[in-house]
This record gives C-alpha cells, sequence and structure tokens, in this order.
C-alpha cells in the first residue's frame, strides 16, 4: 500500500474514533476500492430535487 | 395426540388444540424444553434458555385458558427470540464478547407484543454477532448449526431463530433484517421469514445495526404462522421514531384467496444472474407454478438495481459504526475479526455519500412506485443466488451471494417473505422470495401461502 493511501485511512479512521492497528490497514485499503467505486456511482447519479427524507407511505391517490 | 409429534406442531395447530382444551401449555412448553435439552449440543441454536420463566408463565396461560380467559393463537405458545430483543431480566449479549454479561431491564415492544398475546418466551437465540453478518459464523458462542446438514451455515444473521424453528425446537421465533437476516436464513433453513415493511414493527428495545435498514421479522414453519405472529407484533409504537402509523389488516384472513390474477413480476435482470444452477430452475419452477395456479407472470426490469448494493452499504456501515464507536474506540479487540473488519469500512465513508445514500433511496423509493408496482402486485426472485455453505468455507464471498438478493429490498424498505420452494441434490432447503408493495405483507403472505398449501415443502422435516 502506498505511503498517501496509508496516510489516508489513517486520518479517516482517526476522525471516525476508530483505533487502527497498523496491522489493519492493508485489509481496509482493499476495501477502500469498493468505497471509491461507490462514492463515484453516488456522485455521478443525478438526484435532481430528491430529498434525503424517504416516505414509503403511499400517495394520497393510491390510498 | 403422541408426545412424539407434538414437537412438529405448527403454532395455528398448537393454537387449535390449546384452545379447545386438548393440549395444555404447559405440556407443549415441556415438549420444547425437552426438544431443546435433545438437539442444542448439536444446533448451537440458543445462548440462553429460560426454562424456569417458560414453565411458571406456561402454567399461568394454563391457569387463564382454563378461566375462559383465552387471548388468541399466541396464547400458552412458546416463541423464542434472536438475542438482540430485550427481554427483562435477562441477558442479552447481541452474539457479542462485549455484552456477555448485559442483563436488561424492558423488554422490547415486539417482546411486550409477543407477551401481551399470551406468548410463552423459551429463550434467546444465537445470530451472528451484532446481527452484522449474514453467514451466522459467530467466534464467541460458536455458530448455530444447520439443521438439515450441521456441518453447513445457517446463514444469518438470525441464526439462531432459523435453527431453532427447523428444528422442531419451537414453532416460531423472532429475527431482526437489515440486509436479509430474516429472510436468509430462512432460505438456507427450510423456513418461513417475513421482512414486514420499513416501520410496520417497532424496534423499540431492539439492539440496532443500521436505524434506517434495520426491521423486526417473524420466522416460522408456515405462511399462516407467519401471519400470525406478525399480527401480534405490527401496529403503531410511539416510542419508537420509525414506527409507522398505518393500519394493520387481518393478515390470517386473507390468506385463502390464492393467486388467481395477481400479476407476479420477474426481474431476470440482476436477480436470475450468477444464480447455482439448482436454485435457478428450482425458483423458475416455482414461479411457472404460481402462473398455472391463476398468477400473471410478467418479465420485467429492476431500475437503479445496479446502484442500491452500493448506496445500502453506504448507509449501513457508517450508521453500524456510529452506534458502535464507543466500543471500537475503547474495546475493539473483543469483537470477532469479520464484524470488526466492517466497522472500520465504516470509517471510510463522508458525510457526503451518506446523504447522496439517502437521497438515493428516496428517488428509488419512488422509481419502483411508479415504475414497478404500478405494474405488478408482487416480485418473485430466488431469497439467495446459492445454498447453505459449509461452515469453514469462509465469510468474505459467501456473504456477498447470501446477501444480494435480500437487501435492496431493505433499502427499498418493501415487504419481503422467503418460502421454502425445493431442495438441492444434497438435500438443502432452497427459498422463493416475494416481495410487495409498501404496507401490503398481505398479498405476500397470501401468494406465499397459496404456494405452500400446494407444494408441501414445508411438512419436510430435517433427520435429527
Amino acid at each position: 500500500m502506498d505511503v498517501a493511501t496509508s496516510n489516508g485511512i489513517r486520518l479517516l479512521a482517526e476522525l471516525a474514533g476508530v483505533r487502527l492497528p497498523e496491522e489493519r490497514e492493508v485489509a481496509l485499503g482493499a476495501g477502500l476500492e469498493v468505497t471509491r467505486r461507490i462514492a463515484g456511482a453516488l456522485a455521478q447519479h443525478d438526484y435532481g430535487v430528491t430529498s434525503p427524507a424517504c416516505s414509503f407511505r403511499a400517495p394520497p391517490s393510491e390510498r | 395426540m403422541s408426545v412424539a409429534n407434538l414437537e412438529w406442531l405448527s403454532v395455528a395447530e398448537a393454537a387449535r388444540l390449546v384452545h379447545a382444551g386438548k393440549l395444555s401449555p404447559v405440556d407443549l412448553a415441556e415438549v420444547n424444553l425437552s426438544r431443546i435439552e435433545q438437539l442444542e449440543g448439536r444446533l448451537n441454536a440458543f445462548i440462553t434458555v429460560t426454562s424456569d420463566d417458560a414453565r411458571k408463565d406456561s402454567m399461568a396461560a394454563a391457569g387463564e385458558i382454563a378461566n375462559g380467559a383465552y387471548r388468541g393463537p399466541l396464547h400458552g405458545i412458546p416463541i423464542a427470540l434472536k438475542d438482540i430483543f430485550g427481554l427483562a431480566g435477562v441477558r442479552m449479549t447481541a452474539g457479542s464478547k462485549i455484552l456477555a454479561e448485559n442483563v436488561v431491564a424492558e423488554d422490547a415492544e415486539a417482546t411486550s407484543r409477543l407477551k401481551a398475546a399470551g406468548a410463552i418466551i423459551l429463550g434467546k437465540l444465537n445470530l451472528h454477532e451484532f446481527a452484522f453478518g449474514a453467514t451466522g459464523v459467530n467466534p464467541h458462542y460458536g455458530s448455530a448449526r444447520n439443521p438439515w446438514d450441521t456441518e453447513r451455515i445457517t446463514g444469518g444473521s438470525s441464526s439462531g431463530s432459523a435453527a431453532t424453528v427447523a428444528s422442531g425446537e419451537c414453532s416460531a421465533a423472532l429475527g431482526t433484517d437489515t440486509g436479509g437476516s430474516v429472510r436468509i436464513p430462512a432460505s438456507l433453513c427450510g423456513i418461513v421469514g417475513l421482512k414486514p415493511t420499513y416501520g410496520r414493527v417497532s424496534k423499540r428495545g431492539v439492539l440496532p445495526l443500521s436505524w434506517s435498514l434495520d426491521h423486526v421479522g417473524p420466522m416460522t414453519r408456515t405462511v399462516e404462522d407467519a401471519a400470525i405472529v406478525l399480527q401480534a407484533i405490527a401496529g403503531h409504537d410511539i416510542g419508537d421514531p420509525s414506527s409507522a402509523n398505518e393500519p394493520v389488516p387481518d393478515y390470517r384472513g386473507a390468506l385463502g384467496s390464492g393467486v388467481r390474477g395477481l400479476r407476479v413480476g420477474m426481474p431476470k435482470q440482476f436477480f436470475f444472474e450468477n444464480v447455482d444452477a439448482e436454485v435457478e430452475k428450482t425458483v423458475v419452477s416455482a414461479i411457472r407454478l404460481l402462473e398455472e395456479m391463476g398468477a400473471i407472470v410478467i418479465e420485467m426490469e429492476a431500475p437503479l438495481i445496479g446502484e442500491i448494493p452500493g448506496a445500502l452499504t453506504a448507509i449501513m456501515l457508517p450508521e453500524a459504526l456510529a452506534y458502535h464507536q464507543q466500543w471500537m474506540r475503547e474495546r475493539p479487540d473483543d469483537y470477532g475479526d469479520d464484524v470488526r473488519y466492517r466497522l472500520e469500512l465504516g470509517a471510510t465513508y463522508l458525510a457526503v455519500q451518506y446523504v447522496q445514500a439517502q437521497r438515493l433511496r428516496a428517488a428509488a423509493v419512488q422509481t419502483w412506485r411508479e415504475q414497478v408496482f404500478s405494474r405488478v402486485d408482487l416480485i418473485a426472485t430466488p431469497t439467495t443466488p446459492i445454498a447453505a455453505r459449509r461452515i469453514e468455507e469462509g465469510d468474505l464471498q459467501v456473504t456477498f451471494n447470501l446477501i444480494r438478493f435480500a437487501n435492496p429490498f431493505n433499502f427499498l424498505g418493501v415487504p419481503a417473505i422467503s418460502v421454502p420452494c425445493g431442495f438441492t441434490s444434497e438435500g438443502l432447503p432452497i427459498g422463493l422470495q416475494l416481495v410487495g408493495r409498501w404496507w401490503d405483507e398481505g398479498t405476500a403472505l397470501r401468494a406465499a401461502h397459496a404456494y405452500e398449501q400446494a407444494t408441501g415443502w414445508h411438512s419436510r422435516k430435517p433427520s435429527l
């Protein structure tokens, strides 16, 4: 794992309040690739005016 | 009725006998406790068996029923709880070392509602540590074993719930489902598992994994029993902010309507890709049978399905880490390796991704409402693309496969039921997943019941 990735992981862990021993960095580095893909996909989506509040109630026309 | 048969009674059958005075709740509890004693060395389904309380409560139930105060179909019926449901005065370990001695003061709301319905609580069931995994492999309490082959996983995270019901130790259990944790073990162990609509059942007093995605649901041997248990636990709870104030229909009463005219969507994209050949063949046959029974099967797309699993991950992992943050700081070495890794991964998601994932969820709900559930009443898929794997097979790839077809419906919040639909050539159960509209558990139950009654897979029993 390169130094930049290692430093990035340590910073993220520190900000999240997670103690991350050196031996666990490599595994997390592999997981970071998945995070990157997911973050990329989420950044590409066109959300329009959608708010993060999700309602499962049927609209009045369907009730 | 001979004592030898009593352990396989469904909730509905036992209730009829109890109500008619032909079976005492005391005898029924003894049958279950004796079965647990006989099998636990091989199954490891329970973390705590509350034998003394179960005996006491069954005597009280017998007295009430004898005095004419019959409460309904759960009165005097034994049921067990995944060990993340609060049960007052009993430890709630969550399958963890961290909470090994954690005795809770109050019942979870679902526990209270079961007790109010007269159910007898048999104990607390094994699970994947903190419900954060799909295999049921647990490094702290040992793994629950699949009754169909005790060298194989039950699936998880509600592993003990599936094992205890499938083995005849008890006829019903509660589980929780954040990414498939009711339906996956139900499928792998050959029982019925129902994840209701998000907000249908209160989560108050249930240890959270991911607030946005957690659901409580019944695990039973028959669809009718799932309807009975759901009826008891469903409904608004002002003490749970995620609980919805929606009317609760008569689930059991609507079971017998059949599937004639129901429109069943079959999303071949994603849900029938990379599926074990035996599983695919079996599930397709099950869907064709629904068609022969009068359902209208419609092949369709699954909108946004390429983006949903990633967005679910971007919600689940940070929420789980937020809940576990203090323990991760103070006691990280007390977690099992796989759960600790998933929690650490939660640190790699930023707030912006979490919020975008929640926005995607809102958009996906709207899209599925307009493009899917306007065209069909139900969706049918395999519950899992694979059957139960060997315990030693490892975690990462197996987990990825187990959750694939189940977790999109946690994201969407729709009700989904897994019902047994056949067996592999190795004798391992396969599950059919039926997914309904929001708040319409009734249609999923009705179709699952019709299928179950037409096939009888639920009456097969593992040889233990």
